[in-house]
């Protein structure tokens, strides 16, 4: 249920800073300073990388508008107050009116927005709650009103990328960016908004490399995404992630497999049934452990966050970022933020897989 | 010359009557707009509290303009738990003193269920009524219903040795477990309406939740809710016995616990 941007109930941050100058070199290189994200994600390269790049996308599918408004639905639906902050002062700073903002939030129908772009609002509503998920008659109804299919996936992909920030910054309760937050009613902000904007704006990335190595994976939905460069970027991602050894591929794949079962994604579920079948689980095993959440090739770290990956589908932050502090006094800080990565992408991809079901 | 003093006259009475009504409208424009942000404000607030107690869907479809939750068959598992012979402690103590134990107590039992993805949905007396599975699709509803009484049968042996250090006695009670379909739907009138579910399932839970008194135990599941369980419960088998409504006699199967304790 979307909140308003200061009533979420939001914790002190979960983990600390962790400085890589190598790191903060490249960061620095393109935005010109390090956000405290950036460093409290930086111990795990393929997440601090998906942090970074991620949220800077760039559709080619479909208006820039669009995309500022996903990232205020989205958030605002996801309840991150870290991110709801963020998009509500980008998108100040872009030169929307505090008026439309506040309809977007509140009454969309209020909006100054065409039909297709209050059908794409509701959509990345429905996508972001995912309770239930949006049926196919959702994205069917975004093709008829003239949105191409490429289009509807890249929809899909970029709520799903908003999923992804939302969570990983709520997990770590990052600190809303007061600085930022001011800057649209300051002095300062009023004057150089064009160019801040301006600046702002030459941060979108897009990677258009070809799609390299397998996209075994999660070969559905990378497929799912056609030829936008979405599809390299969470192949990518899934290859590093999967490839990191801080937490155990046992694990990942079950996490997987949780947040598939929560959202009652058959796709996914069966999908991680095969991954699981490939490093050595039997189908009574793969079954038992999503059952009981919980399973004999797991430490005592990894079933708790097994069993806490269920939480990660549907939640408030504040009893969440409570649940965590307490994980936190037991499992090492490194395998946590991996778990908080890894949670998020599987929220992503359960969500992307709805142009698969 | 005169005429050209009038004209100005005029004329700056005019502009005058212009800006003052401008300014008016504006004054009122940004009135109502702080009217119509305070009460979304305060709708949006509403929402929220609300959607502890129903699902979101539900309030969707109510506060969308002429909206109506048409009523549907949902899945879920339901858990019934009194307390026994409450009624006559309600004699011997204090008014004020049994309201102060029941508060206490479905404070422990609220935490118990709601930490294993429950909702108490009715307090009746010192009867429960939670649902799991009702809000959002639960596929662990089952475990969950059966890990959070055994949550509560802990959360009860605490609650009475608090009760005990204060010369109270120890409270006892019966819960019953069933799974199977309800009719979920805004129930009531316009003076009085909620989200609600009614059905065999929850009379049935109900029904197993008195067995408790005739086989003198506390948590009972029925053979529908067994089916659902892993390995990591301890259950026995208890005799059949006749309830209400149903031809033959009823199996249930007594929760003893967690066979590795978790």
């Amino acid at each position: 249920m979307a909140e308003l941007m200061h009533d979420i109930d939001w914790a002190e941050p979960i983990l600390p800073q962790f400085r890589d100058e190598a790191w903060e070199q490249e960061v620095r290189s393109v935005m010109g300073r390090v956000p405290d994200i950036l460093r409290r994600t930086s111990r795990i390269p393929w997440l601090r990388k998906a942090v970074f790049y991620w949220p800077r996308y760039k559709p080619v599918e479909f208006s820039s508008k669009l995309t500022d408004i996903c990232g205020l639905v989205t958030a605002q639906e996801n309840a991150c107050r870290y991110c709801y902050g963020v998009a509500r002062s980008q998108m100040r700073l872009y030169g929307y009116s505090e008026k439309m903002i506040r309809n977007i939030e509140r009454e969309v129908q209020l909006a100054e927005l065409d039909e297709k772009e209050r059908a794409f609002v509701q959509f990345c509503r429905n996508l972001s709650r995912s309770n239930p998920r949006p049926p196919k008659q959702d994205r069917q109804q975004l093709i008829e009103m003239g949105y191409s299919p490429a289009a509807v996936a890249e929809m899909a992909f970029l709520i799903g990328n908003n999923c992804f920030i939302n969570r990983v910054s709520t997990f770590l309760a990052i600190p809303p960016m007061s600085n930022l937050e001011s800057l649209p009613d300051s002095l300062m902000g009023r004057l150089l908004r064009p160019f801040i904007a301006r600046r702002m704006k030459s941060w979108a990335w897009q990677d258009n490399g070809a799609l390299v190595g397998s996209t075994e994976s999660f070969p559905g939905v990378v497929h799912a995404l056609g030829n936008i460069p979405a599809a390299k970027a969470i192949n990518d991602t899934f290859q590093e992630a999967f490839e990191s050894d801080v937490l155990s591929k046992e694990l990942k794949v079950l996490m997987f497999a949780v947040v598939a079962r929560s959202l009652e994604c058959t796709f996914c579920e069966s999908e991680t049934r095969s991954m699981a079948k490939n490093l050595g689980f039997s189908q009574a095993d793969f079954d038992h452990a999503l059952s009981t959440l919980s399973s004999p090739s797991l430490d005592h770290d990894e079933q708790q966050i097994l069993a806490w990956t269920r939480d990660t589908v549907h939640f408030q932050p504040g009893p969440m970022q409570r649940r965590i502090k307490k994980m936190a006094e037991d499992i090492d800080d490194l395998k946590l933020l991996e778990a908080f990565g890894v949670a998020a992408l599987a929220n992503t991809t359960v969500r992307i897989a709805v142009l698969l079901d | 010359m005169q005429w050209y003093y009038v004209v100005v006259v005029l004329l700056a009475l005019i502009s005058g009557i212009t800006l003052f009504q401008m300014y008016r409208l504006r004054r009122q424009n940004q009135q109502l707009e702080n009217l119509l942000k305070h009460t979304s404000e305060k709708l949006e607030r509403v929402q929220v509290h609300f959607g502890r107690f129903t699902p979101e869907e539900v309030i969707e479809h109510l506060t969308e303009a002429g909206g109506e939750y048409l009523a549907n068959m949902r899945t879920v598992t339901v858990l019934f738990a009194d307390l026994k012979g409450f009624t006559k402690m309600c004699y011997d103590l204090e008014p004020q003193l049994v309201v102060d134990i029941l508060n206490g107590y479905f404070r422990c039992m609220s935490d118990a269920i709601t930490r294993h993805h429950g909702q108490i949905t009715e307090l009746m007396g010192d009867g429960l009524l939670a649902l799991f599975g009702a809000l959002r699709s639960n596929p662990w509803q089952v475990q969950d219903a059966v890990l959070s009484a055994i949550a509560m049968r802990e959360e009860l042996e605490k609650y009475n040795d608090t009760l005990q250090e204060r010369g109270i006695p120890a409270l006892q009670f019966g819960v019953g477990i069933h799974h199977g379909d309800v009719l979920a739907g805004v129930m009531g009138n316009n003076e009085l309406s909620k989200f609600g579910v009614v059905g065999d399932t929850i009379n049935m839970a109900a029904r197993i939740e008195a067995l408790t008194r005739d086989l003198d135990c506390d948590i009972l599941i029925s053979d529908n809710v067994r089916k659902w369980l892993d390995g990591r419960f301890r259950l026995k088998e208890m005799p059949a016995l006749p309830v209400k409504g149903i031809e033959i006699p009823v199996v249930t199967y007594l929760v003893e616990g967690l066979e590795h304790h978790q």
